[in-house]
């Protein structure tokens, strides 16, 4: 409320209710209230349907929100039509005019800023340059390949000088190869220009890879915001862990409370682990779920010493690394983990060998289901 | 087998499924029209109809020429001024139905998908009454002392007793066309409007573009190939309409249709009456070839 004015994308208490004739009301927007700073890559992530586009649509402009505001460097924009907002979009579909050559596509923002004609076209050919796509200006954009389209469509959207560009999906459309390239692209155009990007994506890699910091959606709610790392690291709710990367869930119980508290995984006694629990109501006794990346589960293929005992089910090998699924008695899922090939060999387990698991403390996330 | 001939020669199939379009259209279109062009260049008859063996143009001459009684030409504008005023008629219909009909089609083409048919049906509902009916019905609005004439009477926008006189005038003929051929022209836009993804009219507002600048420089360019068919298929049927400016026209309204009309009934001059109608068939092609050449550089 007092908060001192911070730069960036501030949105509070944002509602966004659609109604529908088969499913009645659905609330796309869940009182979302989020801060994207100024000049960072921010990401939504989420699977579809998880409002991220009715978000991007509603800083875009092109949706109302049923309640909440938008404020754009303190400034509210929520009753701003989308033509007065500095804000520019490049869309899933890319929406280029199709009548419009790729330099008049470009231009179109400017003239509409009422830029004078020199200075566009000077625009025109520095964004041209900046996504790699000099030489082209005359060419209808029914000619160009989707990766050539999809940089016009940033040309498009960055010649205005926009404080803002929001990206819905831009990669959805492009094969797997060109998809990299861009990321990294778009990644580079973002520290170029210093301006904010607001990604949407369901691609948790490309959220990973790309973002400064990003924020999990799922249901109209965000979930968590952090960092890549904090979020791959620190997942705080089941459905961001399993959303990004791998992740082998425990069922464990707390035995000691404590910072750290101290959990018995499994049925079978005996191992424990530390880990902090701070954001659950500790009580000892109670069952938590503990999450654990399958490259910080480690096998031991002798008997020995603590950890959880099962059997490798089946080794499938990816170059790098080898992955080892572990059947374990009383756990519904196999346990899955990710070994780094040394010299190119994978460690010596086969399949059917009895191994012990064990995660070192740090490795261990305790989620609040 | 004679049947299995279609399914093992694709030539004969593809005869087979335009040989009867081909034949209505030579026998009931390609003929008569031939025979008209035929009777354009022979001498009338003197209680009409015409006289078959003698050739002349006579007819042609005639449309541009008065002939004197020593057999010298004059000048003569006369007809060539009802062409004019039937081509400008036509024009401002064309123009009018594009101004009101394009807003409706954008209003139809931008209705939930569900009300869309029902909308499109409701435009074609005048086409259920007889044309003369429809005619007939403006004459009753516009006429003096007609509804309209009441109307602007209870606004106080004309004395009591007076007329806004707009029947039998120009502006009359135009309100009858335009109204006659509306659908014509909102159905094309439509079309063209319905296919449009309006994401780029989203684009649009994106990049700074107000409403007005979106749809100048995004839907209208888009929607041009409907427009112009919307605008050929109302400005032709104007050019050639007769019932409208014989109903709302009266005398001084004179259109080519009237024209023509006159020529092959009172005046008994049937070349005369053909060769009025192939020159103005000549005007529509010309004018034709030269919008074509025009509008098929456009995107789809």
């Amino acid at each position: 409320m007092d908060s001192p004015p911070q730069p960036g994308i501030h949105i509070r208490d944002m509602v966004k209710v659609f109604t529908d004739d088969q499913q009645g009301e659905v609330r796309a927007l869940d009182n979302v209230s989020l801060h994207i700073r100024s000049n960072e890559f921010f990401t939504l992530l989420g699977p579809s349907g998880c409002g991220k586009t009715t978000l991007l649509r509603v800083i875009a402009g092109f949706e109302q929100p049923s309640q909440g505001r938008v404020l754009l460097d303190d400034l509210d924009v929520t009753d701003q039509a989308p033509y007065r907002r500095p804000v520019n979009t490049v869309f899933q579909s890319y929406a280029l005019f199709p009548h419009m050559t790729v330099a008049e596509n470009v231009r179109f923002g400017l003239e509409m800023q009422k830029v004078d004609p020199a200075a566009a076209e000077r625009r025109v050919a520095e964004m041209l340059e900046l996504v790699h796509l000099t030489g082209m200006e005359r060419r209808k954009t029914g000619q160009l390949s989707g990766g050539q389209q999809q940089r016009v469509a940033l040309a498009r959207a960055l010649a205005p000088a926009p404080k803002v560009l929001l990206l819905d999906e831009p990669l959805s459309a492009l094969d797997f190869k060109l998809r990299k390239g861009m990321q990294i692209e778009l990644k580079r155009l973002q520290q170029e220009t210093g301006i904010t990007f607001v990604f949407v994506t369901h691609d948790q890699e490309e959220a990973l890879t790309m973002s400064d910091r990003v924020a999990v959606m799922k249901s109209g709610k965000v979930l968590q915001i952090g960092t890549p790392e904090e979020i791959y690291r620190h997942p705080v709710e089941r459905f961001v862990a399993d959303f990004i990367g791998e992740t082998n869930f425990l069922p464990a119980t707390l035995s000691t409370e404590g910072h750290p508290a101290v959990f018995t995984v499994g049925n079978a006694g005996g191992f424990t682990v530390r880990a902090e629990a701070s954001q659950l109501d500790q009580r000892q006794g109670s069952q938590v779920t503990l999450a654990v990346r399958p490259e910080r589960t480690f096998l031991d293929p002798a008997g020995h010493g603590e950890g959880l005992s099962g059997r490798v089910e089946t080794v499938v090998y990816f170059g790098t690394d080898t992955l080892y699924h572990v059947r374990v008695d009383g756990l519904e899922a196999p346990l899955t983990a990710r070994i780094q090939n040394r010299d190119n060999h994978a460690p010596d387990i086969d399949e059917g060998a009895e191994v012990r698991i064990t995660f070192p403390d740090d490795a261990v996330q305790v989620l609040k289901d | 087998m004679l049947l299995d001939l279609p399914r093992r020669s694709p030539a004969v199939a593809r005869l087979l499924l335009i040989g009867p379009g081909i034949a209505v259209i030579g026998l009931f279109m390609l003929i008569p029209l031939g025979l008209m062009a035929y009777v354009s260049f022979l001498d009338r008859g003197a209680y009409g109809g015409v006289v078959w063996d003698q050739h002349t143009v006579e007819a042609y001459t005639s449309f541009l020429f008065e002939r004197n009684l020593d057999d010298s030409l004059t000048f003569n504008t006369d007809y060539l001024q009802i062409y004019l005023r039937s081509f400008l008629l036509s024009l401002s219909t064309t123009l009018i139905a594009l101004l009101v009909g394009f807003p409706v089609a954008l209003y139809m083409s931008l209705a939930p998908a569900k009300w869309r048919n029902l909308l499109v049906f409701l435009v074609t509902v005048p086409f259920w009454t007889n044309l003369l009916v429809r005619n007939y019905a403006w004459i009753l609005l516009l006429r003096t002392n007609g509804l309209i004439d009441q109307w602007a009477a209870g606004l106080g926008l004309i004395g009591p007793g007076e007329s806004v006189s707009i029947l039998y005038t120009p502006w009359a003929i135009t309100i009858g066309l335009t109204y006659s051929f509306m659908p014509f022209m909102v159905l094309p836009i439509y079309a063209s409007l319905e296919k449009l993804d309006f994401r780029l009219v989203e684009a649009a507002y994106d990049l700074g573009a107000t409403r007005l600048k979106a749809l100048a420089r995004v839907i209208v360019p888009l929607s041009l190939p409907g427009i112009a068919a919307g605008s050929i298929l109302v400005f032709i049927p104007s050019l050639g309409s007769y019932v409208t400016p014989e109903l709302l026209g009266g005398s001084k309204g004179l259109m080519i249709g009237n024209l023509i009309q006159l020529q092959f009934a009172a005046s008994r001059n049937w070349p005369f009456g053909a060769a009025l109608a192939f020159t103005l068939l000549a005007m529509v092609l010309i004018a034709m070839v030269l919008y074509l050449t025009r509008f098929r550089k456009l995107p789809e």
